[in-house]
């Protein structure tokens, strides 16, 4: 177990160290000419366009849920349900949308990045992307990276609206709050900094996705089981550093309020 | 041992074996030659149920197995030895666990039995002190062999090759060659191989196929074939000489 | 999207079927114990690190978000309450699938998709032995054992996250954190939060042996499958969340009135 445990801390602090490496020349090569405006406008439509559906899909039935369980325990601690929406506008502006989102996002674009930056280490296109004079990181990770953050912001602030629209659905066909009744009541727990905060957090772990992924793709060993392990890898620390970063930037956050 | 009639394949709308019938004799040795993606491979999986006909009958050892269920084909699979084109080691195994995983599965045999049976089918490849090393450490000639191995283990009836000699080197492929030819003499042993190594199919196979476009353009024993004068059969040959 | 439609109705077809085919091997050739041990074992281990590491930043982050709503209404004593009984029926076995969705269901599928590219799938028939019998019936049951064995473990870890952040961040001692817990939490919650990660695990059990073992296309298929399962974990759990939800409340109000 303590062999285990000295192995993973060890291994870990070899990939964080080859991780920063990688932030650091892809901030320094962002403001580099060519600006690849193009390339990265295809980046983010492949972003949107792949997980735009499911977020939309799956947040709806996280927020029924987060409706149901907040007047569960409502029930026990005030006795009534007054305050099911603001808890539940709370849960999903601070948390739930957010973090939802992109980690579907991690499982759609984040495993799609790292399979097909593996797919192209294997096959040797990036050592050919090499030989002809072009930067691998300058011309795969800056356009992901770019695009990435932009469409976390967009998916959390989709994810949001969406997922507080159906809260509010939800809560009228349950708990019989009336629209009005629902934005009324909210008012005292949420304000707009937190859709504000929301965005920010979403920015921050959509930038961490195509890190993760390129730096787990472009080190892919040959084979299929290289890819394999490339991928997963990429899913499980993005998701991991998502819900880590989650943590430190709630309460970093909570002293602004 | 095995009878194609009026076989067919289909992957979608397209046709891959447009018709085949021909038979394999019990201790024959058949090649099959054909430019890639004539569809041999595809004809030597069919026989042990890893792709099922579109149309046709197929005869292993009697029973017309065209219309069997996956659970039926493990009797036909007991029978039939397949070496497949890649090695396809287990890689959670060792090389001895490797061989003995078709033994254990199939067969009665104490460990003491099992250990002997892989030691022979190692010695047929000649590989020596690999047992217990990891498929990975090997190289990839020597995993084609570990894998050959692990099909003789079980001393099948039948045995298909899928392009067994492909990339490897020349005294590798004698080895294989010769092996295939030694177990048909001396066990009686049918052998269908797939291949491209044309020295090779004249110098040991009892009959050869030659498949072009999903059908058979010519059949016979070597001596007949080097008469040909079908274009395809001249073009093949023409490489030899 | 009509296209798209079709392909997801038809892959879940196929995907039920496969359960049924696992299901049928299960009864009438069952694989032998001692890979059922291996496999649940390594499971257990692979998953562990990323499952507490997880654990206990959820954990966390519920107690920051909640601090400052509860201390309005000077029920900062429900805390622990609210905390550890969200985690138990909700947060815990969502959080425990997500994780195990991405480091074991992602990596098995990656192996078994190795396994069939490789064509070891096609050796193991050759040989006479049923490939499903043989290497998916052990991860599949593995897979299920381990979820819970994982379930006790996040669980663990984010209410000692939740403690360790309710005395360093609201102030409050671990008696006063742990006083309320036995009056929120019930047995029908732990019984709700084990069944949930039931079915999750079920869920993320098939889909990754699905996809891996129906996987092809060399290195390329390898990475698509595991993309796929991560992908179809994450949007399966999320509605068999809100299904389960939905059931239990059913349930509860069947036994309550």
């Amino acid at each position: 177990m303590v062999a285990a445990t000295g192995r993973f801390l060890i291994h870990s602090y070899n990939t964080s160290l080859g991780f920063w490496f990688l932030l650091y020349q892809t901030i320094n090569k962002i403001f580099t000419r060519p600006f690849r405006v193009k390339e990265i406008i295809k980046q983010l439509h492949f972003v949107l366009n792949e997980s735009a559906p499911i977020v939309a899909f799956c947040v709806c039935s996280a927020a029924a849920v987060t409706i149901v369980e907040s007047s569960f325990h409502m029930k026990i601690v005030v006795k009534n349900d007054s305050l099911v929406p603001g808890f539940a506008a709370l849960l999903i502006l601070r948390e739930l949308g957010v973090v939802v989102a992109l980690l579907l996002v991690t499982s759609r674009v984040g495993a799609g990045i790292a399979a097909e930056v593996g797919t192209m280490k294997v096959t040797e296109q990036i050592d050919a992307f090499k030989m002809l004079g072009m930067d691998p990181v300058k011309y795969i990770v800056v356009p992901r990276f770019i695009a990435c953050i932009l469409g976390g912001a967009v998916l959390s602030l989709i994810a949001n609206l969406i997922c507080l629209y159906v809260a509010m659905l939800v809560s009228q066909i349950k708990l019989g709050y009336s629209a009005g009744l629902f934005l009324t009541s909210i008012r005292g727990f949420v304000e707009m900094q937190d859709l504000c905060f929301s965005c920010i957090k979403g920015a921050v772990f959509g930038g961490v996705i195509p890190l993760v992924s390129c730096y787990f793709g472009l080190r892919c060993q040959a084979g299929p089981e290289g890819v394999g392990r490339a991928t997963t890898n990429s899913v499980v620390v993005s998701s991991v550093a998502i819900i880590g970063l989650d943590f430190l930037l709630s309460w970093v956050f909570t002293n602004f309020y | 041992m095995i009878e194609f009639v009026n076989f067919k394949k289909n992957f979608g709308n397209k046709e891959i074996l447009k018709g085949l019938t021909f038979k394999v004799n019990k201790g024959e040795i058949v090649f099959i030659l054909g430019m890639s993606g004539t569809g041999k491979s595809v004809l030597l999986k069919n026989i042990v149920g890893l792709m099922r006909p579109t149309s046709g009958q197929l005869f292993v050892a009697g029973e017309d197995i065209s219309g069997f269920k996956e659970s039926q084909y493990y009797e036909v699979r007991k029978k039939c030895g397949m070496v497949l084109q890649s090695p396809a080691l287990f890689e959670s195994f060792t090389v001895f666990e490797n061989i003995a995983f078709g033994l254990r599965r199939n067969s009665s045999f104490d460990e003491a039995e099992i250990d002997r049976r892989v030691k022979e089918s190692l010695r047929l490849v000649q590989l020596k002190g690999v047992e217990h090393k990891w498929p990975q450490e090997l190289s990839f000639g020597m995993q084609k062999r570990v894998s050959l191995a692990r099909t003789l283990a079980v001393v099948p009836k039948i045995l298909l090759f899928d392009e067994p000699t492909t990339g490897l080197d020349p005294v590798t492929t004698n080895v294989i060659n010769k092996l295939i030819f030694d177990l048909s003499r001396e066990l009686n042993t049918t052998s269908v191989v797939v291949s491209h190594d044309i020295s090779c199919a004249l110098d040991i196979a009892d009959r050869i196929i030659v498949l072009d476009g999903g059908q058979i353009v010519a059949q016979g024993s070597p001596k007949e074939l080097v008469k040909s004068t079908i274009p395809l059969v001249k073009d093949f040959l023409m490489e030899v000489r | 999207m009509r296209g798209s439609l079709k392909n997801i109705v038809s892959d879940v077809g196929l995907g039920v079927m496969f359960l049924g085919r696992i299901l049928y091997t299960a009864k009438h050739s069952p694989c032998k114990r001692k890979d059922i041990f291996e496999q649940t074992w390594r499971v257990t281990q692979q998953g562990a690190v990323t499952t507490a590491l997880a654990g206990f930043f959820v954990g966390a982050v519920m107690t920051v978000q909640f601090t400052m709503q509860v201390k309005g209404f000077g029920a900062l004593g429900f805390l622990g309450g609210i905390s550890t009984s969200a985690t138990i029926r909700e947060i815990g076995p969502l959080l425990i699938a997500f994780m195990l969705s991405g480091k074991i269901g992602a990596f098995t599928s990656a192996e078994l998709g190795t396994m069939r590219v490789t064509e070891q799938i096609d050796a193991i028939k050759c040989l006479g032995a049923n490939p499903i019998q043989e290497i998916v019936l052990p991860r599949f049951i593995g897979i299920v054992i381990s979820s819970f064995f994982l379930l006790a473990i996040g669980m663990l870890m984010s209410i000692v996250g939740g403690l360790i952040l309710g005395v360093l961040f609201s102030g409050i001692s671990p008696e006063e954190y742990m006083r309320h817990v036995p009056t929120v939490v019930s047995w029908p919650s732990i019984s709700l939060g084990l069944f949930k990660s039931f079915v999750f695990s079920l869920l993320i059990a098939s889909v990754c042996t699905f996809k891996g073992y129906t996987a092809f296309g060399g290195a390329k298929g390898v990475g698509r499958a595991v993309i796929n399962t991560a992908v179809g974990t994450m949007v399966g759990i999320v509605i068999a969340d809100w299904l389960t939800s939905v059931v239990s409340e059913a349930v509860g109000v069947i036994i309550f009135y």
